[in-house]
Order: structure tokens, then sequence, then C-alpha cells
């Protein structure tokens, strides 16, 4: 999962995006509202947490040339505005989701667990795969009970691949949803995080539970 | 206090019902007293015809001789004619068939007099007293000159006529006044209530207008003349009230975010390090939790300053000082700032410059001022600091580049928590040097004002009083390197 994080404020900038990492969010982080349409157009955020009142361009002119262009990224506003006109016009704006500072860390990632899963259609918190239970809040995957042992990367692709489940994921796809605009991985790095998720997840005997399409991408049966 | 509609129904009515009651009894009084001098006159014409009866005969004295025919109208009858003639001594010399066995008491008077009495026959009347001479034949005029003895005539009738027309007149007034009553009633009400209805609308428009609907305007064409100045004011005064409460709210929002801010970030900076301790980095953490500790510091300080300067409850000691020391000590903390370094600063300041004046609160005046100098020229920009006595006083002025204030800003610089941009992304300033200021020029009665003297320039300056202490004249100003403060 790929988030953008448009706040001025670098100490929101910071807790909050070591609370999203930390959470297993790809996180991109900016300052300034030109700077925020930019990332949020180029790139193919599943959830954008964006603060109204911003440098360069505010937020809410920002979300509304985001939609203008065809962006149906989904929006959480993150301000210190507070009142019933505010949240009406944040959300009639384009908006998913409206958080009104200060905010209880929790709340907030629950709330961008939630657009995250709307993102893909999903409603319910747990996704079942065979005999396999994947907890995003609890970043946890287990199989009958028992937990198996993921690493961050490993589970963020678990997941991303349970979301899209059914369908042929590409390899930029999930770059793009897995690593930040920090992470630089390498050219091999997907196959890699494949292979080791392979050998932790499948079951002893049968097919793998991702199938590789050969030039095309992988696809969670 | 009870309602104007009210009022002025009630007092009208008073006012028709009391001017008519008071006509009316004038009217009735009039009349009475013009139809009782009718009657009187009548009693004594007949009197008179009665006194003529009566004859003085120089040989045989007083003589009455009255016929069946005179006499006819003093017999008793349903409304009958009392008189009675006395001679000066007192005797009766003749009186009416009507007395039958009663009689008057004898009164002497003065010629003629009228009174009220009680008739022999019970009733209520009036009776004429008439002291006269009687008749004295042609013949025995010469003969009685100077021994004619006067008689005494009392004449009485129940006025019956007169009571009745009395009565008939004051019915009709009675009635007139009651019709009058209810017709007064009903026009005044109406007319009242017309003439107030403008006055209802005005109170309806009032009464619907809340804080959601300032931006109200009273239609004034559809006002009467009295009625407009009203509307004028309230107008004018709904227009104060909307920019009040604009600034109000904008006073709220702006507080809100400033402080929601800081908030939000200690908030999430503790919750991340609770979160997940093994990660945080609890020195850094810590930097920042003081750093938003800080500017919530200074925030709150000094809207508790502006608030003390508001209520008029900032303490202040006055003392005399150098206003140059002040300079010198404030620009020590600027002069560190690197963007310093990018701008051109001049300084025109004497060699000393005493003011009477609270020295804290002046030091902290110039801080923010120089500190928005420094902050908001733009980069290769020029900062100008001088300082002129005269008899007036010591005059400071502070004029620094800025490319983005326009005259339409300048009402809104000392206004708490205004910023240029929107945005509110600096957490060096929040909004409150200016306002700050101004509080404190406010409280220490120094004329405080900030100007656009040219494009692209603004000027902040500060008026101090003449202190006791002879100060030097502009003649001896010299330029001061910064280095050699």
């Amino acid at each position: 999962m790929r988030v953008l994080l448009v706040e001025d404020s670098p100490r929101l900038q910071n807790s909050v995006g070591v609370a999203l990492r930390k959470s297993g969010y790809a996180v991109d982080v900016s300052g300034d509202g030109s700077e925020g349409l930019y990332l949020a157009t180029s790139n193919d955020y599943d959830v954008i947490v964006l603060d109204i009142m911003l440098p360069g361009l505010d937020g809410l002119s920002l979300l509304a040339r985001l939609r203008q262009k065809g962006k149906s990224t989904h929006v959480l506003l993150l301000t210190a505005k507070d009142t019933v006109e505010d949240r009406v016009t944040g959300l009639r704006a384009g908006a998913d989701d409206y958080l009104v500072k200060p905010f209880a860390l929790d709340e907030l990632l629950a709330r961008v667990e939630a657009l995250a899963r709307r993102s893909y259609g999903v409603k319910d918190p747990l996704i079942r795969i065979g005999d396999i239970e994947i907890d995003p809040a609890q970043r946890t995957a287990r199989r009958e009970g028992i937990a198996i042992d993921l690493r961050p990367q490993e589970f963020s692709l678990l997941h991303y691949l349970a979301l899209r489940r059914g369908t042929v994921v590409t390899r930029n796809e999930i770059e793009s949803h897995i690593y930040d605009e920090l992470a630089e991985p390498m050219s091999n790095v997907v196959e890699s995080a494949v292979y080791r998720l392979r050998k932790k997840i499948d079951p002893p005997s049968g097919p793998s539970l991702i199938e590789t399409r050969r030039g095309v991408g992988y696809l969670l049966r | 206090m009870p309602s104007i509609r009210r009022r002025l129904t009630v007092r009208l009515l008073a006012t028709v019902l009391v001017l008519f009651i008071a006509s009316s009894l004038l009217l009735y009084t009039y009349v009475r007293a013009r139809l009782t001098r009718e009657y009187d006159a009548t009693l004594a014409a007949r009197a008179r015809a009665v006194a003529s009866l009566i004859q003085f005969d120089p040989k045989d004295g007083l003589e009455y001789g009255a016929t069946d025919q005179d006499l006819a109208e003093y017999r008793p009858d349903e409304n009958p004619i009392f008189f009675q003639v006395w001679r000066d001594d007192g005797t009766t010399i003749a009186r009416s068939p009507s007395l039958e066995n009663h009689a008057f008491t004898f009164t002497p008077v003065y010629y003629q007099t009228v009174q009220a009495l009680t008739l022999p026959n019970g009733r209520s009347g009036r009776v004429l007293w008439l002291q006269t001479l009687p008749r004295v034949e042609e013949e025995n005029r010469t003969a009685a000159a100077g021994k004619v003895p006067p008689i005494t005539l009392a004449i009485a009738q129940e006025p019956r006529e007169l009571n009745s027309t009395l009565q008939v007149l004051a019915s009709a007034l009675a009635i007139a006044a009651l019709l009058l009553s209810a017709g007064a009633a009903l026009v005044v009400t109406l007319t009242v209530r017309r003439s107030l209805a403008p006055l209802d609308r005005l109170a309806r428009q009032a009464d619907s207008i809340g804080p959601d609907s300032l931006d109200y305007q009273f239609p004034l064409s559809d006002l009467p003349a009295e009625l407009r100045p009203i509307a004028s004011r309230l107008n004018a005064l709904l227009d104060r009230l909307r920019e009040a409460f604009t600034r109000e709210r904008r006073f709220t929002a702006d507080v809100a975010h400033e402080l929601r801010t800081p908030v939000a970030e200690l908030r999430s900076l503790a919750e991340v390090a609770l979160k997940w301790p093994d990660d945080a980095d609890h020195l850094a953490n810590y930097r920042e939790i003081l750093g938003t500790a800080r500017q919530m510091e200074a925030l709150i300080t000094r809207l508790l300053s502006i608030a003390r300067c508001d209520a008029g409850k900032q303490s202040i000691k006055r003392q005399t000082f150098d206003l140059c020391d002040i300079i010198r000590e404030s620009w020590k903390s600027h002069e560190k700032i690197p963007l310093t370094l990018t701008h051109t600063i001049a300084w025109d300041i004497p060699s000393t410059a005493p003011i009477q004046s609270d020295r804290a609160m002046v030091l902290a005046m110039i801080d923010n001022l120089l500190s928005n100098a420094v902050t908001y020229t733009p980069p290769l920009g020029k900062i100008r600091v001088s300082i002129s006595n005269k008899p007036t006083g010591v005059h400071l002025s502070i004029t620094n580049s800025c490319h983005d204030i326009s005259p339409h800003d300048l009402p809104h610089l000392l206004e708490p928590f205004w910023r240029k941009d929107p945005s509110r992304s600096s957490r060096d300033h929040c909004g409150l040097g200016l306002t700050l200021v101004a509080a404190y020029a406010k409280s220490l009665d120094l004329n405080f004002k900030i100007d656009l003297p040219e494009p692209h320039t603004f000027l902040a300056s500060v008026q101090f009083p003449p202190t006791p202490i002879p100060a030097p004249t502009d003649t001896n100003a010299q330029n001061l390197p910064l280095p050699a403060c």
C-alpha cells in the first residue's frame, strides 16, 4: 500500500510518516501543495493524506485539480479546520474522509486502512486465502491459527496480492504500491520477495498460491 | 415599559375623551348659564309686573290693586308661580293665591338678587328678590316726591322647562360621549396600528436577524422619514457587527489552527514513541516536543499579554532609559540570523535618546518590529532604523523593503493572527507581533503607526513623549555602524 502525505508541519510529517511506514505503508511526503499535486498525479497512490492549509497550493485546490485530472485516489483531509462548514466543503470538494487535528494516531491509521481497503472493493477487515487469514490491522498472517513469520515487505506483498486476488499484478504495480520514492528497489527485488513469500505461504504439497505469468506478472489464486 | 402602540392608543383615547368631556361640560355650563339668565330675566319681568300692581298714594299710602285676570297665572296649578310683596318694615302688602297658607320669609335686599330655594310646594325653584318703588299716578308725583316707600318683592317658580332642557342636553352629551368613545377607540386603534406598521415591520425584520444573517440590510425606501435614520444606523451597526463577527470567527479559526497543529504534533510524536518504543529516536522526539512546547508557550504568552493590555491590567514600571541601548540590545538577537546577511541595514541613531517608559515592554516592541523587518525583508532588501530627538519627543522609525504587503493589507496587519500567507505555514511567526506592539503602545500611551510611505516599503514608527531629561537635538545625530553600537 502506498500513501502520499501532504503536510506542511515538519513534525507531523515526521511522526505521521513514521507511523504509516511502521504500519506497512510505503510513504511519500511533501510539505508543499504544488509538489503534492505533482506527486499525486505522477504516481498511483492508494491513499492521500492531505492538509488543507498548505503553502504553494492549498489542499482543497489540490484536491479539485486532482479530480479534474481524473484521479480517483482516496483522499483523507487531515486539518485543523474543524467547523461543520469546513467538513462539508472538504467532503464536497472530493475528499473521502475528514479528520481534525489533533487526532488519535490509531484513528488516523484505521481511517487510512479503511480507505485503502475501499480502493480494492474490500469491506471485510480480514482477508482469507484458502486456509490463510490475513489481518492488515495487526499486520499478521495465520495458517490454521498459527502465525506465519513474514517480514514487513513480505507482508505488504501478500496483502497487496490478496487485495488484487484473481487479477494479474504487474511487477511495476507491485513496485509502486510496496516501495516509496525513497526506496530504490533492485531490479530483482520483487522476484526475490515473491520467492521468499512462496516459501512461507505455499502448502507443503500442490501448486503454489502465487502463479507467475511470464512477461506479465503474478496472480494470487 | 408598555408598548408604544398601547401608550399611544390609551393616551390618544384619553385625550379625545377628556377634550370631549371638557368641551361638553363647558357647553353644558354655558347653555345652563344662558338659559338660567333668560329664566331669571323672565322672573324679573314678572316681578316688575307684580310690582306695578302696588300703587302709592300720598293720602292712602300703599295700595294693592290686582284683578282676577292679573292673578290668573299665580293661582295654584301644576307648576305655580309664587310671589309676596312687603313693605319696608316687613309687613306683607300682597301675596299670590298660589302661596295658600305658606309665606316667604322677608329678606331685605338691595335692588335685585336671585336664589335657589325650596318652594312652598316642596319643589326646588328659583326665587327673585327685588326692591323697587311702587307705582305713583302721574297727578300724585309732585305730592309723593320724596315720600314713596320702597317695597320688597319675592317671586319664585320651579324652572321645570329649564331643568328639562338641561336634562335633555346632558343626556345628549352623555350619549355623544359614549358614541365618541367607541368611535374614537376604533379610529385611534386603527390609525395607531396603521401608523406604527412600519415600526412593527422594522421590529420583525430586526427580530429575524441572527448571527448567520448579519449581511441583512434594512430596506430604507419602504420606511417613513422618521424611521429612516434609525434603519440607517441599524444598517451601519450591522456592518460593524458583521465585521466584528468575521474578525471573531477568523480569530477563533486562527487560534484553533495555531493551537491544534502544535497539539497534534505533540500528540502524534508521543503516540509514535509509545507505539514503537524500540524504534523511536527519543532524543530527536524530545527536541521536537520541546520545540513545539516553546512555540506554544510563545503564542500563549503573547495572547495573554495582549489580553492583559486590552483589559487594562498590564503592569507598567516607568523608568528613564536610553532607547538606543534598547535597539542595540534587541539587535544582538537578530544579527545572528543568517538571513540578515542578505539585507542591507542602515542605522541613523543619535548617541543617546532618553525616554521614560516601561523598559521590558519597549524592548518587546523593538524585538517584534526588528524581527518582522528581518523576517519579511526579501533577499537583497533594505532595512533602515532611525531615531530622532525632537521637542515633541523621541521618534523611532523602522522601514524595510517588502513585496507582498498592499495598502489593502494595512488595516489587517494589527489584527491578531492575521497573516498574508493563507497557509499559515511559517512556524517562526504566528501573526501576533504587530498586535502585541500595538497593544503595548496603547498601554504605554505611545503613538504607534504602520504605513506604506512608498511602494514596496513598509514603515513602523513609534513616537515617545518628551522626557524631563534634556535630549540632544538632531544636529548631533550620527550614523552608528552596527559593530560600534
